[in-house]
């Protein structure tokens, strides 16, 4: 008994010697942010904001930029490693940009590699850069008056409103799914900001070059899932614009004959406040009524706009087909993919008005 | 190993058979007398005069006045002849004549007086007049509490017994005594409430206790050790209280409670772990603060046990785990520091701990000036030369100050001790060593027992009527019951009511 306890004991210290590797806090580099951008001739080039701990100070870390082109991925750590003064952890990323140029030769290959390191958390966001990845690194690594990441902050606090969800995990799924095309949000830097400038939109892991732009995020959120924020500006009149505020949207699928000629009703409904009323009069019951009509309508323009360009570039965000799939006995995915350009979806939106705030 | 062993044949030691043990006592009478005089405090008088009785004890452990009063007198007045006379005369109960060496020597021994007619006589009248001293009765120290009862045991078996059937006075609270120990023979008496207790708890108890082999039992926590379950167990097996109420509370339960002349502390037992999160003034206030205090005892157990571990583990391993915002504070707090997270722990706690021993060592008002002194002085001292992280400082004394959450001390020696292996393993494999340690600890938890009943119960094996006074207390209309651990043959608390028509609004 004895001796099997003491057994026991030692292997457990001895296997400690098979490869335990410590990562001590202050002394690895904790990459935040990585960039790939094309470089000449094939290669590419990869740059990284490290935090760099300063001792002694109080709640201050130093940023850095490291930047290296090679041909591929994990090259870029090992040549970033060669200027680096402790080893390039990626166990604390926040977020993987990606330039347009790249973007747009697909970007699977980059993306895999962070697939398959258990290190790497799958809440960490993609992002499509206008530009070069490489600015928005730069912008990050002088933004040091708050602790965190701002890449990460704006597209997690904007996830709440005007972008769908987008980490690493989701942009697997709708990759890897059929019938279903992936999004990542467009950044851009103005004024030595970071600025989300819209939906970047996909074909398989390809960006297509167009995107959503920032204020029709909301729309495109009320597509695709139910939600609870955001405000949308719908234009009235001229010059008169309203603000609704968002309390609750639901969306619902309602899809006829899968395998044959199908049909595509999307119902959505979004109860709202208002936020801001400009030229409006809202003071009876009949008038909010009218005013819920129009914006109802402008809101089915713009949604009937949105779902034909998905159409017209045969790419599929909102996942239309893995729908028709899900209510589909027998689904016959070659059959919707020769009739997806040509289905004719219909978008009903529902606005009620429940709250206009404090009047009078 | 046969390398190393010298050929030399040592010769056996000679077994020393002239230590007076108890049960063998002198050849004679001539030799027992001999062995008492070898003793300074031993008188031996003529009275009242040549040629009359022979009045002899131990006038260290001998009421002098109860020998003025009561047996001189009877001498010396009533000229007795035989010491039949003397038997009638003498006003003190438990007198015998006896001419057993063993019965002489065990009297005198526990302070009676020996009176003869004739020295060559060896029938003897042994007179019990034994005086002790003992302390008063105080107020409990280690199990203060605010409200409630201010007693606590004393050394003195009689002083405990009487605080407890005091407050239990029923003749089926009934007592065993047993003497323990070659040299020190000691009372170690054995209570419980027949028709209550499961007899096979007072069985195996009784049965324990006699089979113990040991020369001199000083205190109760010799026995707590020596009839313990698993003897190599760092958990307590028993507890160990110095309030009369909760023993008397214990033994109306079911309980067995041992009480061993010389200590002021009493054993109950059977015990659960659970036990050893309530602290008796639970009962003193009502159920909903009770079980919340007893949830802040589990909570703080375990983040005294986990907390320094989990910081190693983290530091030393998971750095994706430290929150964002926290990460800057950690990593500028770490980064004077030259030790690695481990060294730097083991640094501090053994401070903590050269605090804690250093302070029950010494007289208490200089241990708490050094309590104070290490604890601020020190600390911050450590983190301005660099050798700790304030982080790791602010977490070690918390645990430290966790660990005194538990009412009974047994355990918060244990908490104490089982915080290093945590800390070792978390140096070792990270957050998994943390887990492989806790599941260690947990398997042993699962086979203990005390008394044989299982240690974890109510939560393995799960009985979800004793979980009314467990980590959370229900209120006493809930406690019709007594714990079903216990076994009890009559396990009702009080007649259960009839149950009251609800009053509807109309009548």
């Amino acid at each position: 008994m004895m001796g099997k306890m003491l057994l026991v004991l030692l292997s457990f210290v001895m296997l400690t010697g098979c490869g335990v590797q410590d990562h001590i806090l202050e002394d690895v580099l904790l990459a935040e942010v990585v960039g790939y951008d094309t470089a000449e001739a094939d290669k590419i080039k990869g740059s990284t904001v490290v935090s760099v701990s300063q001792s002694g100070e109080k709640s201050s870390m130093g940023k850095e930029v490291y930047t290296a082109v090679t041909h591929t991925d994990k090259n870029v750590r090992q040549q970033i490693e060669s200027e680096a003064p402790r080893s390039l952890v990626g166990g604390r990323l926040s977020a993987i940009l990606y330039g347009e140029k790249l973007a747009r030769k697909g970007i699977y290959d980059y993306v895999d590699t962070y697939r398959r390191d258990p290190a790497v958390g799958r809440d960490l966001y993609l992002a499509v850069v206008s530009g070069k990845a490489e600015d928005i690194i730069n912008v990050e690594s002088k933004m040091l008056k708050t602790p965190g990441v701002k890449t990460e902050e704006i597209i997690d606090h904007n996830s709440k409103t005007h972008l769908p969800e987008t980490s690493l995990h989701s942009f697997l799924y709708y990759y890897s799914g059929k019938n279903m095309d992936p999004v990542l949000p467009l950044l851009e830097v103005e004024q030595n900001h970071i600025k989300i400038k819209g939906i970047a939109l996909f074909k398989d892991d390809t960006y297509i070059g167009k995107y959503i732009k920032y204020e029709d995020g909301f729309l495109f959120k009320v597509l695709l899932e139910n939600f609870k924020k955001g405000v949308y500006e719908a234009r009235i009149k001229e010059h008169s614009y309203i603000a609704i505020d968002n309390i609750s949207s639901r969306v619902k699928y309602e899809i006829k004959d899968g395998n044959g000629s199908p049909e595509i009703s999307i119902k959505a409904k979004i109860k709202g406040g208002v936020l801001e009323a400009r030229n409006i009069e809202l003071k009876s019951q009949s008038a909010v009524t009218a005013i819920e009509k129009k914006s109802e309508k402008t809101l089915e323009k713009k949604l009937d706009r949105m779902v034909k360009m998905f159409q017209d570039n045969n790419i599929d965000p909102l996942a239309l087909g893995d729908r028709v799939r899900s209510q589909t006995r027998n689904f016959d995915s070659k059959h919707w993919e020769d009739v997806y350009r040509t289905v004719p979806i219909k978008v009903d939106v529902d606005v009620e008005l429940v709250q206009q705030g404090i009047t009078d | 190993m046969k390398f190393f062993k010298s050929e030399k044949k040592v010769p056996p030691l000679q077994h020393d058979t002239s230590i007076p043990y108890a049960e063998v006592p002198a050849k004679d009478f001539e030799e027992l007398f001999k062995k008492f005089k070898a003793s300074a405090d031993f008188l031996s008088f003529q009275y009242p005069s040549e040629a009359a009785f022979t009045v002899s004890y131990f006038k260290s452990i001998v009421g002098p006045d109860q020998v003025h009063q009561e047996i001189l007198p009877v001498l010396t007045q009533q000229h007795p002849s035989t010491l039949e006379e003397v038997k009638n005369g003498i006003p003190v109960e438990n007198i015998i004549i006896s001419n057993d060496l063993k019965v002489i020597q065990d009297a005198v021994m526990t302070g009676s007086v020996i009176i003869q007619i004739n020295p060559d006589n060896s029938h003897c009248l042994l007179v019990p007049c034994a005086s002790s001293e003992k302390r008063q009765i105080s107020i409990p120290e280690t199990e203060f509490s605010v409200v409630g009862p201010k007693e606590a045991f004393v050394e003195s078996i009689e002083t405990n017994i009487n605080l407890i059937r005091k407050r239990l006075p029923v003749p089926e609270l009934q007592m065993k005594e047993i003497k323990v120990g070659r040299i020190s023979q000691t009372r170690i008496a054995v209570l419980y409430i027949d028709g209550i207790v499961d007899q096979e708890n007072v069985q195996t108890v009784i049965q324990r206790i006699s089979d113990i082999d040991y020369d001199a039992i000083v205190d109760i926590s010799f026995i707590a050790q020596m009839i313990a379950d698993n003897q190599n167990s760092v958990f307590p097996q028993f507890i160990d209280t110095e309030r009369p109420d909760r023993a008397a509370s214990g033994l109306s339960e079911g309980k067995v409670v041992i009480i061993v002349d010389g200590s002021p502390q009493i054993l109950t037992g059977p015990t659960t772990i659970t036990n050893f999160f309530t602290a008796f003034d639970d009962y003193f206030v009502t159920w909903h603060i009770a079980s919340v205090f007893r949830l802040i005892r589990v909570f703080a157990v375990l983040f005294s046990i986990m907390s320094t571990a989990i910081y190693v583990a983290v530091t030393t391993y998971h750095y994706q785990s430290i929150p964002a915002d926290l990460l800057p504070t950690l990593i500028a707090s770490r980064g004077a520091v030259p030790f690695p997270p481990i060294l730097e722990a083991l640094v501090l706690e053994g401070t903590i701990e050269l605090l804690r021993e250093a302070g029950a060592r010494l007289p208490t008002k200089v241990g708490q000036t050094i309590g104070i002194v290490g604890g601020i002085v020190i600390g911050t001292a450590a983190v301005q030369a660099g050798f700790v992280s304030n982080v790791l400082l602010m977490l070690t004394a918390l645990a430290a100050l966790a660990s005194f959450t538990t009412p009974i001390y047994q355990i918060s020696n244990t908490i104490r001790i089982i915080r290093f292996p945590f800390l070792l393993s978390a140096q070792l494999y990270g957050l998994l060593g943390v887990a492989i340690c806790a599941a260690f600890f947990v398997c042993h938890l699962l086979k203990l027992t005390s008394l044989g009943r299982p240690y974890l119960e109510p939560i393995f094996p799960l009985r979800v009527k004793d979980l009314k006074d467990s980590f959370i207390r229900l209120p006493f209309s809930s406690q019709t019951q007594r714990p079903e651990i216990l076994r009890t043959e009559y396990s009702s608390r009080m007649q259960p009511k009839p149950k009251e028509d609800s009053r509807d609004i109309d009548e």
